[in-house]
Parts: C-alpha cells; sequence; structure tokens
C-alpha cells in the first residue's frame, strides 16, 4: 500500500523534529486522517509548534498558528472585512483560520467568545463573516493546545466544546536519552528545515476518502459500545461517553487500522484510542478527581475491565 | 542435607498421616465386611505413595504393584503356598472367569479373589486421586472432610465403633491440616525452606497437637448436646411402639410363646442334620390358644399316647395322595427333648428301648428311654408326604364343617379389636370355601405392603394386641408376626386353625446315595399355620413372605376345571424344588419384574458398590487427566473438520478454553493479539499470532476464508498440542 508507507513517512518526519514522540505524531495523522481535530494538553515549550510545522511540511499544506491571548477577538480568528479605499468597498482580509493546518496556541488563555468562534469554525468546516459563510479550506486541521487547567488565568473550555477535538493528547517532556538527542540536533541546522514534503494535499484527501472506508465488524461496533456503556455506568465517572463520543471513536479508529495497513477495524485499535479519545468526554465525580485519578487512567481502568469480543455475537 | 532432600522429608510425612487417615477407611470396611489382610492392603497403599515420592519412574512402580496385587490375591485366596507361577495363573484364570461374569452381567457369582482385585484397584485410583490433591492443589481437607462423616456415619448407624478411630483421626488430620498449610506457605516463598526452617515449622505443630490431644483426654467431657437420632429415625421408619428399648434375642426354637415379638439377631448354630428325599418343612409341635401377646396349649396337663406301630404320627389325610414312603435320618446336635418331624410321619425310630410318645394336644413327640423323658442324637422317622386333594379343597363349604368341634381352634381373645374382625371378613368374605378363604388370608400378606424383617421390629404397647399392631401398625416382620396373625383372621372368618412351630427345610449341603442332606441352623426355626379343611384334614399355610411352605396340592382335577390361580399354583409346585436361602428374605412368588430386580440388587450389593465405586473413580479421574488425553482427541477431530468460518471459530474457541486450562488465562481486557503475542513468547515461536491474525481477519474484517488454511491449521494442532500437561 503506497499510501500506507507515505504516512509512515509522514510520521518519521515528525519523529526528526520530535524526538521521541512517535505516539504523539501518529495520533495526529490518525486524527487528519479521521477528519477531526487534536487538542494538546501541556506546558509550553516541549515541542508542539515544531511537530504540527512538520507535519504541515509533511504533508505540503498551508500552515497557521494563532496564538491565543485573553484580548483575542473573534475577528483575529477569523478574519476581518476592511474597507478598501481604492476599490469602494469592503474587502476580506481571512484570519489564520484559514489555513489547512492551525496551531491554536494556548487555546484556554482567551475568552470563551474568542474559543467558540474557533471551535465553531471546527465544527462546520466553515465560518460567517458578514452574514457570507466562507467554507474553510479543504484539508482543515486544528491542533489546538492548552495548558493544564491548574495555571491561572485561563478559561477552561466547557465540555460541550471539548468534544469538537476527536482526540486529547498529552505530550509530556521527552525521555532523558531524547532530550540529549534534542540538545544535539539543536546545534545544527533546525532539522525542520531539512523536511521535504510526503504527499500533496491532493493525496491528502485521497486518502481520508479511503481511510473512512475501512470496515467495522459488528462485533467491533458492540465493542465500543460496551466502553462507552460502561463509562456511562461507572460510579466514578458523573457524566459518561455520549454517542457522539462513540462514533468518534469508530472514527478514529479507522483511520488507525488504515495507519497500520488494515482494512478492518481491531480491537486493539479501539483500545489503544479509547483513552484518548474518550477522556475529555466524561465529567468525573469530584471526590475522584480530588483523589488524583485522572480521566485517562479512569478510561484505561474500564478498558482492562471489559470484555473483548472473542466470538461473533449471537454465537456461543 | 539438600533442599531436595527437605521437601521429600516434608511431602514423605505429609504422605505418611495420608496413609494412616487411608487405614481408618480400611479398618470399617475389614471389621463390617469380614475383610481380612488389614495390613496388607496398607501396604499397598503405602506402595502406592511411595514410589511417586521417589520419583519412581512407571515401569518400576507398575510391575511392582502388579506383582504385589498378585502375591496378595494369591496369598489371601488360594490354598496353601502361593509359588510364583501357580499364582499367576490362579489370578489370571479368576480374571478371565469374571470378565465373562461381568459380560453375562451375573454379579453375583463373582469371585472372592476378583472382588479383591477390584478393591486394591479402587484404593490404587484413590491414592491417585488424594495424590492429586496434595502435590498440585496441597489441599486435604476434602479427604480430610470425607473421612470423618465416613467414620462419624458408621459409628452411629453401624456396629462399627468409632471410639478411638475419631480421636486418631482428629491428631492425624490435624497435623496433615497444619503440614499442607506449612507447604503452602512455603511454596509463596522465593527461597524453599532448608532443614532448620523446616524443623522451626514443624516442631511447635506436633508440640501443639499432641499437647491438645493429651490435654483433651483429661477434659472433663459433656454429653452430646443432640440425644442419639438413630432410635427416633428407627420410630419413625416404623411408626411407633414401646419396644425400641428392648434387647433383641436370638433366634431358635424356644419353648416359651408367650411373648411374641421384638428384634432378633440370626444364629447360625446347627441344630440338627437330616437324610431326606426331599426338603420339608420339619414340624415339632402346634399351639391352639391366642393370649393377645402370644401363644399357650389350653390344656397344662397333656395326656401321652404311644406312636409307632399302628398309630401313625401325623393321622393320615382323609382325602389325597400322597408322594411315596421315605426315612428322614437325622443327627441332632443340641438337646431337645422331642422329635422333629416331616409332614405324613408315620414311624419314628431311635436306639434299643427307645419308646416315642406324643402329646395328644400339641402333637409334640418325645422320646421316652426308661420311663423318662430323653434326648436323642440320632433318630430316623418314616414318612410319606401328602398332597392334598384339590376336589376335596374345593368341596370344603362351612357347612361341612362338623359343629361344636373344633371350638379351641376357633378361639380368640376377648381384647380382640374389632376391625381384625373386620379384615378377616373383607378379605375372605368373597371365598365360598375354607380353603379358599386360607389361601385368600395367605395372599392378603405378599400383596399389601408387608415387609419381612428381623432387625427392626417393633413391639406392641402395653394392651395392645400383637396381631393388631402387626396388621395395622407396623405390616413389618418375621414369621411369628405373619403366622399369629393369619391364625387370628382365619379364626375370624371361621376356619379353624393352629399354630404350628418347628423348622423350615433349612440348606442342602450335599447328596448321598441315602439322599439329599440338609443342614438346619437355629436361623430355620420357623412358624407357620394349619388350617383344618374338613373332609381333608390339617392342611399346612405358608403365610410369610419369602418362604415356600410344607405340603402340597393334588391338583385331582381336569386344567379347565381349574381357577386360573390354581393353575399357576399347579405350575409352581411342579417345578423343581430349590433350596432355599436360610431365612433370608426371597423374591415373593407372583411378584413384579422390579421387585426381583431389586432383591437381586440387593443380594449384588457388594459387587455393585466397588463396581460402581470404580467406575466413578474412573470417571474422576479421566475428568482429573483430561489435560493428557483430551487434546489428542481434539486435534484428532479437527483433522476431520472442514475450516470454514464457523469451524475455525469453534476451534479459535476451543483452543482458547485449552490455554486457559494449560494456566495462560486470556483476561477479559485483552485483545485477542496482546494475548497472541503473551502466548508465544511463553511458548516460543509465532503460531498463536498467525492464528489469531487469521481469527481477527474472520472475526473482526469479516472474511469468509481462511487464507493460509494449512499454516492456520498448523499452527492451531501445535497449540494444541503444547497445552499437553
Amino acid at each position: 500500500m503506497e499510501e500506507h508507507r507515505k504516512l509512515l513517512k509522514v510520521i518519521e518526519n515528525i519523529e526528526e523534529v520530535m524526538i521521541g514522540k512517535r505516539e504523539v505524531a501518529e495520533l495526529s495523522v490518525v486524527a487528519l486522517l479521521a477528519g477531526g481535530h487534536v487538542l494538546l494538553e501541556d506546558v509550553p515549550g516541549v515541542g508542539k509548534t515544531m511537530m504540527v510545522r512538520a507535519l504541515a511540511r509533511s504533508v505540503g499544506a498551508d500552515f497557521k498558528r494563532i496564538q491565543f491571548t485573553p484580548d483575542l477577538l473573534p475577528s483575529d480568528v477569523i478574519g476581518v472585512s476592511i474597507y478598501h479605499p481604492k476599490e469602494m468597498e469592503f474587502q476580506f482580509r481571512p484570519g489564520p483560520i484559514m489555513g489547512n493546518i492551525v496551531l491554536a496556541d494556548e487555546i484556554n488563555r482567551t475568552s470563551p467568545k474568542t474559543q467558540s468562534a474557533l471551535l465553531e469554525g471546527m465544527e462546520e468546516a466553515s465560518v460567517t463573516v458578514d452574514g457570507r459563510t466562507l467554507a474553510l479550506p479543504d484539508p482543515f486541521f486544528v491542533m489546538a493546545t492548552q495548558n493544564p487547567i491548574e495555571h491561572e488565568g485561563t478559561y477552561p473550555l466547557p465540555e460541550a466544546q471539548l468534544d469538537r477535538f476527536l482526540l486529547k493528547v498529552k505530550m509530556g517532556y521527552p525521555g532523558r536519552e531524547d532530550e540529549v538527542e534534542v540538545l544535539r540536533r539543536a546545534e545544527n541546522q533546525p532539522p525542520i528545515d531539512r523536511i521535504e514534503p510526503v504527499i500533496t494535499l491532493d493525496e491528502l484527501r485521497d486518502i481520508r476518502i479511503r481511510a473512512a472506508e475501512v470496515s467495522v465488524g459488528d462485533t467491533v461496533k458492540g465493542y465500543i459500545v460496551d466502553l462507552a456503556e460502561s463509562t456511562r455506568k461507572s460510579p466514578d465517572i458523573r457524566l459518561g461517553v455520549s454517542p457522539r463520543g462513540s462514533i468518534a471513536l469508530m472514527r478514529a479508529a479507522r483511520a488507525l487500522a488504515f495507519l497500520k495497513g488494515r482494512d478492518y477495524v481491531l480491537p486493539d485499535d479501539v483500545q489503544h484510542l479509547a483513552p484518548y479519545v474518550f477522556s475529555h468526554r466524561m465529567i468525573l465525580q469530584p471526590e475522584v478527581r480530588y483523589e488524583g485519578i485522572d480521566a485517562e487512567e479512569l478510561v484505561d481502568r474500564i478498558v482492562t475491565r471489559t470484555k473483548v469480543p472473542v466470538r461473533r455475537a449471537g454465537t456461543r | 542435607m539438600s533442599q531436595k532432600a527437605v521437601d521429600r522429608m516434608f511431602l514423605g510425612l505429609i504422605y505418611v498421616l495420608v496413609v494412616l487417615l487411608v487405614r481408618e477407611w480400611l479398618l470399617p470396611i475389614t471389621e463390617l465386611t469380614g475383610t481380612g489382610h488389614l495390613a496388607l492392603f496398607v501396604i499397598f497403599v503405602g506402595l502406592c505413595f511411595v514410589f511417586p515420592l521417589f520419583g519412581a519412574p512407571w515401569w518400576l512402580s507398575g510391575p511392582v504393584k502388579l506383582i504385589y496385587a498378585v502375591w496378595f490375591v494369591a496369598h489371601a485366596h488360594m490354598d496353601g503356598t502361593a509359588a510364583p507361577v501357580s499364582s499367576v495363573s490362579f489370578v489370571l484364570g479368576d480374571l478371565l472367569q469374571n470378565a465373562g461374569l461381568l459380560v453375562t452381567g451375573e454379579l453375583g457369582r463373582i469371585t472372592d479373589p476378583f472382588r479383591t482385585v477390584l478393591f486394591l484397584a479402587l484404593l490404587w485410583m484413590a491414592s491417585y486421586l488424594i495424590q492429586y490433591w496434595i502435590n498440585l492443589k496441597m489441599s486435604v481437607l476434602i479427604f480430610y472432610g470425607m473421612t470423618v462423616i465416613f467414620i462419624t456415619v458408621l459409628d452411629t448407624f453401624s456396629p462399627y465403633s468409632a471410639d478411638e478411630a475419631i480421636i486418631r483421626i482428629l491428631v492425624v488430620g490435624f497435623l496433615l491440616l497444619g503440614f499442607t498449610f506449612l507447604a503452602k506457605l512455603a511454596d509463596g516463598q522465593r527461597k524453599r525452606p532448608g532443614l532448620p526452617a523446616f524443623l522451626l515449622m514443624t516442631i511447635p505443630l506436633l508440640v501443639l497437637v499432641t499437647a491438645a490431644g493429651a490435654v483433651s483426654q483429661f477434659l472433663p467431657k459433656s454429653d452430646p448436646a443432640w440425644p442419639d437420632p438413630v432410635p427416633f429415625i428407627k420410630s419413625f421408619a416404623e411408626g411407633a411402639g414401646d419396644g425400641l428399648g428392648r434387647d433383641a434375642g436370638k433366634i431358635g426354637y424356644g419353648e416359651d410363646d408367650s411373648m411374641l415379638g421384638g428384634p432378633f439377631i440370626g444364629d447360625n448354630t446347627v441344630v440338627f442334620e437330616a437324610t431326606a428325599e426331599r426338603g420339608q418343612y420339619w414340624k415339632v409341635e402346634t399351639k391352639d390358644t391366642y393370649t393377645s401377646r402370644g401363644w399357650i396349649h389350653s390344656s397344662e396337663e397333656q395326656e401321652l399316647l404311644p406312636v409307632g406301630e399302628g398309630r401313625p404320627i401325623d393321622e393320615p389325610l382323609l382325602a389325597g395322595t400322597t408322594r411315596g414312603e421315605d426315612t428322614a435320618t437325622l443327627s441332632v446336635q443340641l438337646d431337645f427333648e422331642f422329635i422333629v418331624r416331616p409332614y405324613g410321619a408315620s414311624t419314628p425310630a431311635g436306639p434299643e428301648g427307645t419308646e416315642f410318645l406324643q402329646e395328644s394336644g400339641t402333637g409334640k413327640v418325645i422320646p421316652f428311654v426308661n420311663n423318662a423323658p430323653a434326648v436323642l442324637d440320632a433318630y430316623s422317622v418314616t414318612y410319606d408326604e401328602p398332597a392334598y386333594s384339590l376336589t376335596a379343597l374345593r368341596n370344603t363349604t362351612p357347612d361341612t364343617l362338623p359343629q361344636g368341634e373344633f371350638g379351641q381352634y376357633l378361639q380368640l381373645p376377648d381384647g380382640l379389636p374389632q376391625r381384625v374382625h373386620d379384615l378377616a371378613l373383607e378379605i375372605t368374605g368373597r371365598e365360598e370355601t375354607l380353603y379358599g378363604k386360607a389361601r385368600a388370608v395367605e395372599q392378603y400378606f405378599r400383596q399389601n405392603g408387608f415387609v419381612y424383617d428381623q432387625a427392626n421390629v417393633a413391639s406392641p404397647g402395653t394392651g395392645e394386641d400383637f396381631t393388631d399392631h402387626f396388621l395395622f401398625e407396623s405390616k413389618r416382620g418375621y414369621c411369628d408376626h405373619f403366622s399369629t396373625s393369619m391364625v387370628v383372621l382365619l379364626r375370624s372368618a371361621g376356619v379353624p386353625a393352629r399354630w404350628v412351630k418347628g423348622f423350615n427345610e433349612g440348606e442342602e449341603i450335599g447328596r448321598s446315595d441315602a439322599g439329599r442332606q440338609f443342614e438346619v441352623t437355629n436361623n430355620n426355626a420357623h412358624s407357620w399355620v394349619e388350617a383344618y379343611m374338613p373332609g381333608v384334614g390339617w392342611m399346612p399355610f405358608e403365610p410369610t413372605i419369602g418362604f415356600d411352605g410344607a405340603g402340597g396340592v393334588d391338583y385331582d382335577l381336569d386344567l379347565d376345571e381349574m381357577t386360573e390361580q390354581e393353575t399357576q399354583e399347579m405350575e409352581e409346585s411342579a417345578k423343581p424344588e430349590e433350596a432355599e436361602e436360610e431365612e433370608a428374605p426371597a423374591a415373593a412368588k407372583g411378584d413384579s419384574f422390579w421387585k426381583s430386580l431389586g432383591d437381586r440388587i440387593a443380594e449384588n450389593s457388594r459387587a455393585i458398590y466397588i463396581g460402581l465405586g470404580v467406575l466413578a473413580a474412573a470417571a474422576l479421574l479421566a475428568f482429573l487427566l483430561r489435560d493428557k488425553w483430551l487434546p489428542r482427541v481434539m486435534v484428532a477431530r479437527f483433522r476431520k473438520r472442514t475450516l470454514d468460518r464457523e469451524g475455525f471459530e469453534r476451534a479459535y474457541a476451543r483452543l482458547l478454553g485449552r490455554l486457559r486450562r494449560y494456566g495462560l488465562p486470556k483476561e477479559d481486557g485483552k485483545t485477542l493479539s496482546a494475548y497472541a503475542r503473551e502466548v508465544d513468547a511463553h511458548f516460543g515461536g509465532t503460531d498463536m499470532r498467525r492464528l489469531t491474525e487469521a481469527y481477527e481477519s474472520v472475526l473482526y474484517g469479516g472474511r469468509d476464508g481462511i487464507r493460509e488454511e494449512q499454516a492456520v491449521r498448523e499452527s492451531w494442532e501445535n497449540l494444541i498440542n503444547r497445552t499437553i500437561g
């Protein structure tokens, strides 16, 4: 499978600039293939921007970056119509959202109003400016970062908006060896400049269609629903995953299966992605949160406890 | 001392205790069933444990056990010394013979050597089971619990007294539990305990158990919180009576019959041996007065009349034929001041100078030497067994009965409950002849739930009528109950009847020119009934279930004149006589197939129990050893199957089951491919991964066909074979 190999190359490219973060690279590509967006939750300075830029370069995509600040306005994101004296008319100056791959940095630093401007664009794949609906470029992929909630001066994203993101990923610091390698590479030419495009946007669009054709057997669908249901029944979770969350998990699993060169989804794909898809779609009981158990851990527990189907439904 | 030696010592200690427990099982078995050679059985069990302890290979332990078993069987059952060659041929011959019996289902004829072989096999399997419990589970609690239950049940319900056994079992059992617990503790440690640690662990245990046992010996012991449940259960089963505390009497011929009833136990003492042409009842005397509790004779003083030439002992029949004159020769072991004689006896003959006088009332014949009653060791009686004319019997209508002559044989006590009279009328009301009435009463006991039993017999309460209690309350008893009740019922129905004492035919022990030889023991002491048939004479009847009766009917009628029942009786009487089991309740005539099947089962219960035990143990063994054979069966079956989608799913599920048994269970939350990696890491190779990939494409990918079917089959077989434990 030619496309499959190319996608692996994309991941390798990202790995070039983000040493030891293959997992995050893979997840980004999964989200890209599934037509979803990624929320990176982490402290600044671990290489998020680098990663997104590497991804953009690899697919030959237009890269935009929005640094969210408390005073950022929706028009700063979407764009603004400005009166052009020469032409005697308002001309739309597109905002940074009008790109293929958008890095929305520190999304929880800005006001909910601005946040929702971005999130609406993500959901609808279009924005409304001065009564006109403008389609966003295709592909349109947002990678948003947010500081951990405990940091001061943040506006936490509402749950309903969080589920606009297909995956929520925690990046973490690189390992010791990896960080040494980071330093070694930083001495030379920045690796980002060496990255060559692997696939074109046209090819990417094509691959996305193919990825959506990966089959999900009824057995696996049942397994996804079992997992979602377990989050609803768990006493530690106040609000479990909605059916939209189940759909998201299925979409992501399809993309992962495609990335692995399979044309059907395995429970392994589902298991692997469940924490990234589910953790930001649930509300934990407060006492659980005080105990320091986070949502990823809870999802992990649910995954280890939920029975993986090993026979077709209806057979003994 | 090496680690291995310490481990072995520990295990050996456990095994010794287990063998001691097994001995507690064997003890009551040998005591209750009369099996001998307890020590040899224990040695066999010991052998079964010693070989595995030292890791002896099967080719060593198997033959040694086999040789021991052959020697054992030959030693226990062969006459004379057991030389090797003759022992083997003896055991082999016996096995072959019994194999034939097994095939034909004649369990009753299985020989004792074969039973010993079966029992040894059972012991071998039991010791294997116990080893399984110990080696794999380190748990003897089940075995220990079963031992305690077994012994306590035996102690409660059988003559076996477990007073000492229970103490031994408790001490041994506590030690066993302690040791196995220590073994389990040691298993949990990374480092196995050495000799010092071993002693440190075991010595306190030994001291503690011994001290507790010793102290308990001297502590005051309170009475049981519950009374002994057996009497209660018995009274429940028998439906009452106050005679529960009454001691069981011994069977035998006694003079005093004024208090009938109560349980008795068997006695094999030989009373006399007789040589005669046919087996028959041996009559001594009759009694005529029923007292509600037993029998006496109406006249205290008996007129003594000489018998012999000119005056036969038994009056000849008024109608009927005889079976031909014969002389019965008797040699008597017990000191009886009377003679026993067959029906139709005419002339007794004893040593020179012996005179025989007969009591006119009871009919008892007493030998006199020098005008004093004497005890004869040997005598003979000439007799001619009568056959009663059916023609005459069918004419015995009540109006033919001479009036006023039989008052003493129609006597009934004043307190006889009305329901006995009612029952007599109910049974006999439809019969027109006295003979018909007598047969109806005789048959009544065979069809109305009466049970022959010598041991569990309740006596009637004070003031209760013996007959009434048997007929309506207990329905359980022996000959005295049946015969007395029949006499009372006959008298109630207006048929003159009297109660007869004597012996039944006994056991045939051989034949000679002089005739068949019968051995009559105290167990053969018996009572039956005589009823007076007008125009015929006194005729014996046998109401007791399981007995043949004395005398026969001369079927001097044409067949088509006879009733169905009479025809049936004729056919039965025409059958060759069979030596009847002494006093044992044989199958009642005319009863259903099931009854006789039940009796056969009861007769062969020991063989059946052993057989069932062997079967159950074999099944359990097969189940416990399934890891050894099941995979092979599965592979053989798998080879024949087509590997379609369903077949593949089933095969994969079986494999998961086998792996779980093997000790590699798949956790619920684990995916198949993760599990496959784990399995492959355990076994080495990539079989499970290859198989699982194919399975995933079928299960999750919805493929119908299986790629590389041959490789998949091979992988499956490889994996199944690896699970053979």
